[in-house]
């Protein structure tokens, strides 16, 4: 409880320094017909602030709002650009821009130069050194075996499980939408990525026997003055949040700060990966949209070419003799 | 003479409702229903069809009872041995397996069927066709795959559970329930389970079919009078079609005995409908469980059995 | 023909109301008082795929695709662990990994005890002073519980031999005389013919009974166990059991090695 107060009380103050979101008149929310603070509507956290500072900013904690402006300009510059290249497949490859892409075209309402917040310096804290070899059996399996069968494919790639669904909810290359619904003893909140539902019970009910473990983990929330603590638990070891061990302990907070903002902050716990626990912030915005259905593994064509094509370049350069 | 005036009343009494012994007053249960509940067992030793030998005997007299009773037994618990194996196998069944009952029924008619006169089903002539015709099928291929075999022996069907409900070669057995809006007759063999509501519930739709059919009850007087239609064109009660109607009767006509009295309707198999009549007795029970499926050796070893005869044959014995 | 008892039966079903506004275990009764079970009821858990709590998996043939996949649950089991002796958990473990040549509902058995009751088909119960008659609409299985005591089971069976009684408002079924054949759900959990149940049915309001069974095997198990679950009313109008004759349907996965095979 008190290390928990004093989190807070840091991050008030740097946000006041980053002259973000002052915490000015304490805005009150709107209340649910239940007397909940109200979170609900339709919500991106699109935005072009990386999760880890930049190495060219590690000096730089937040922007300044004018530096931000130039940032934002640089980056969605960066992502339009001319990529053509003589050969096809590089063409192909790079003919990705913002007609796709839709990251966001602003940082985080806060003007920090990370989404991290603690530690620090913005960057993940060192991996334990099982954190450590287990990355690296990783990274040595992809590299060998990049398309063998779908499960050596990405999440996303097999249309599984998205950033944007986590938890935590991070955002990704587009659709970063969500919405929020909220009854007498749940919260919900539909992730358009793949039209994930997460059902948060709110009373004290235990989570799910430890031998139950789910993509998405399982949530249980409480109300914390006008913030929702949700906690959650039981993930699989197939989710690997930036390569978490089935063992984390995920916090995340919704607070909404004022009628177009909800602060989401998630706390990363997770002692087999990581040296300490790990907290991050994005700003999430109110957005006149609607959320669509996404039905990713429906039309995946994306999977069956991936594999084809490995099988077809596999038996044409056996063909070719090629060693 | 005496043979033909007791056919005539016979004919006259089956056109009505059954009549009964008017001074037996059945109990109820609870909710008003005549009671009818308990084991019952409807083993008889007269055949659904009058024998062609007593073709002009519609009854036999009590001596005659007798006598065909004391023949029934003797022949079947005769010593059948043959001079091969296969066949000493084959006729080594006796009474210590059956269990067709002691005893013809009590009004000693020499046929359950009651209506027509002459004790045989009236087939018609599609009819008779298309049970020759299925015959001969059965002739050409009596052993290609289980579906090729009788329903009791995949264990899927056994004539006590029909409906109609006629006794088996053993286990004749059946315990009836009654609750509020139902009648429950459980079939020994094999668990089947006939569910009958009382209330005026539509049947099943016209796609739905069942091998037990569906059934529907209501009262009439003490006598429960179910309806039953849906059936599979692979029930073939006697030739049946899937569009066979049958209505059974109950009526507990004294402590011991029940009355189960049915009629078939078929116009595609039958000239008109026919009524047959069995008495079931009660009996001590209990109703065993009669696991047939979970211990049938009897199908593997028959197509097993006729595929070995046939690779013998293939390899020139 | 209007008897005493007829009448008493319809003073009962008018007096219903009252009864649900007072105590709420009343509830709606038979003519001899009982708690009336009459009626038709399915269970709603996972339990027939899995007694302990589980997540979601692939299944066993890979032509099904999600049709064939185990569906997740919470477990019915209370304590979540069923308490097996350690060489017993091995042979459980072994039958699940063949499960698709040992699952007795593979071949369309008769389920057994408790597994009848939370097959995912609905069941009949018939309820008479003397005797009640539950009717599955799985492989028309079936049993009578004798409400007076038969004796001891004159012989094994799948079913066992049910005898109740009534405790209060709760009917306490209790099962002997089983064989070794059938398994507690589709994960291979299994007993030996050491088995004995002892099932509480309670109603809770008209439509929901309350279900639990206690499970013992000195074979198998450390010290008994207990699964509880609720049991839905099925309210469709005109709602009945239908015929689930599935001997039919595995003749071919049994008996398809001896069809003769037609050179065409």
């Amino acid at each position: 409880m008190k290390l928990q107060c004093a989190l807070v009380s840091v991050l008030a103050a740097s946000m006041c320094a980053g002259q973000g979101l002052t915490a000015k008149k304490a805005w009150t929310p709107l209340r649910t017909a239940n007397g909940q603070p109200d979170l609900q509507g339709v919500w991106t956290n699109a935005t072009i602030t990386p999760l880890e500072r930049p190495a060219d900013l590690a000096a730089k904690p937040f922007f300044t709002p004018s530096e931000a402006a130039a940032y934002e300009k640089q980056v969605v510059e960066n992502a339009n650009v001319d990529r053509r290249r003589s050969d096809v497949t590089t063409d192909v490859g790079l003919a990705y821009n913002e007609a796709w892409w839709d990251r966001g075209t602003h940082v985080v309402k806060t003007l920090r130069t990370s989404l991290i917040v603690d530690p620090a310096d913005g960057k993940l804290p060192a991996l334990t050194p099982e954190g450590e070899r287990r990355a690296v059996a990783l990274a040595e399996r992809r590299r060998l075996h990049p398309a063998d069968g779908p499960e050596d494919r990405g999440l996303t790639e097999r249309c599984i499980l998205w950033p944007t669904a986590g938890p935590p909810m991070m955002p990704s290359v587009y659709n970063n939408n969500y919405q929020i619904f909220q009854g007498p003893e749940y919260v919900a909140i539909m992730v358009e990525m793949i039209h994930d539902v997460r059902i948060i019970p709110l009373d004290t009910r235990p989570h799910l026997p430890s031998g139950v473990r789910q993509w998405l983990g399982d949530s249980r929330g409480h109300w914390e003055g006008n913030t929702l603590v949700v906690d959650t638990t039981n993930f699989t070891d197939k989710t690997k949040f930036r390569g978490s061990s089935e063992n984390l302990h995920l916090t995340e907070r919704f607070t909404r700060t004022d009628p177009d903002t909800i602060l989401y902050e998630y706390t990363v716990n997770d002692p087999a990966t990581w040296t300490k626990p790990w907290t991050a912030q994005i700003t999430m915005t109110k957005s006149a949209s609607r959320v669509y259905e996404y039905a990713c593994h429906e039309g995946n064509y994306g999977m069956m070419g991936i594999l084809a094509g490995a099988r077809a370049e596999e038996t044409s350069s056996a063909n070719a003799g090629a060693k | 003479m005496r043979c033909w005036i007791v056919t005539l009343i016979g004919v006259a009494c089956w056109a009505a409702p059954p009549p009964k012994p008017a001074n037996y007053v059945p109990p109820h249960t609870a909710d008003g229903q005549p009671d009818i509940q308990g084991v019952w067992n409807n083993a008889t030793l007269t055949p659904l069809e009058r024998p062609a030998a007593l073709a002009s005997k519609a009854f036999f007299t009590p001596a005659e009872a007798t006598a065909y009773e004391k023949l029934a037994l003797e022949q079947n618990n005769r010593d059948r041995r043959g001079t091969d194996a296969t066949s000493d196998l084959a006729g080594a069944y006796n009474q210590a397996w059956f269990d067709r009952g002691s005893k013809v029924v009590p009004t000693l008619r020499t046929s359950l069927i009651v209506d027509p006169a002459d004790g045989k089903i009236p087939y018609s002539v599609e009819g008779e066709k298309r049970m020759a015709a299925a015959a001969d099928y059965a002739r050409a291929h009596p052993t290609d795959g289980p579906e090729n075999l009788a329903l009791a022996d995949r264990c899927i069907l056994w004539a006590t559970a029909g409906p109609p409900m006629l006794p088996g070669p053993y286990n004749s057995n059946y315990q009836i329930f009654q609750a509020p809006g139902y009648v429950a007759i459980l079939i020994e063999m094999i668990h089947d389970v006939r569910i009958i509501p009382l209330d005026r519930r539509p049947h099943l739709p016209g796609s739905v079919r069942q091998w037990l059919g569906d059934s529907r009850g209501h009262w009439e007087g003490n006598t429960l009078v179910v309806e039953t239609t849906n059936f599979t064109d692979k029930s073939h009660f006697r030739g049946a079609t899937g569009n066979m109607r049958l209505t059974e009767r109950f009526t507990r006509t004294d402590a011991n005995t029940l009355t189960y009295d049915f009629t078939v309707e078929d116009p595609a198999t039958f000239t008109k409908p026919w009524t047959a009549s069995i008495p079931m007795a009660k009996s001590a029970g209990p109703i065993y469980e009669y696991a047939c499926h979970e211990g049938n050796y009897a199908v593997p070893g028959i197509l097993g059995g006729a595929r070995a005869q046939e690779a013998a044959v293939a390899a020139g014995k | 023909m209007i008897t005493a008892a007829a009448v008493a039966g319809m003073l009962s079903l008018v007096a219903l109301p009252a009864a649900a506004q007072g105590t709420a275990s009343r509830g709606p009764r038979t003519a001899d008082g009982k708690p009336n079970l009459n009626g038709i009821w399915q269970v709603l858990t996972e339990a027939n795929w899995d007694l302990q709590g589980h997540a979601a998996a692939a299944g066993p043939m890979i032509p099904l695709g999600a049709i064939g996949a185990m569906p997740p649950g919470q477990g019915v089991v209370e304590g979540e662990e069923i308490p097996y002796k350690p060489e017993a958990l091995a042979t459980k473990k072994a039958n699940f990994a063949d499960r698709l040549k040992l699952d007795p509902e593979v071949k369309c058995y008769l389920p057994g005890v408790p597994r009848a009751t939370y097959m995912p088909f609905p069941f009949q119960i018939v309820q008479t002073p003397k005797f009640i008659l539950i009717s599955y609409e799985y492989a028309n299985a079936a049993r009578t519980i004798y409400m007076e005591d038969p004796g001891p089971p004159p012989v094994d069976s799948w079913m066992g031999q049910s005898v109740g009684h009534w405790e209060g408002d709760t009917l306490v079924v209790d099962v002997t005389g089983f064989n070794d054949q059938t398994w507690f759900d589709r994960a291979g959990d299994y007993h030996t013919d050491a088995l004995h149940v002892v099932e509480r049915y309670t109603l809770r309001g008209p439509d929901t009974l309350m279900y639990e069974a206690t499970i013992e095997d000195k074979n198998v198990f450390t010290k008994p166990w207990k699964i509880s679950m609720p049991i839905y009313r099925r309210l469709e109008k005109n709602v009945q059991l239908m015929e689930f004759k599935c001997v039919e349907f595995v003749e071919e996965l049994m008996y398809g090695q001896y069809r003769k095979k037609t050179a065409k």
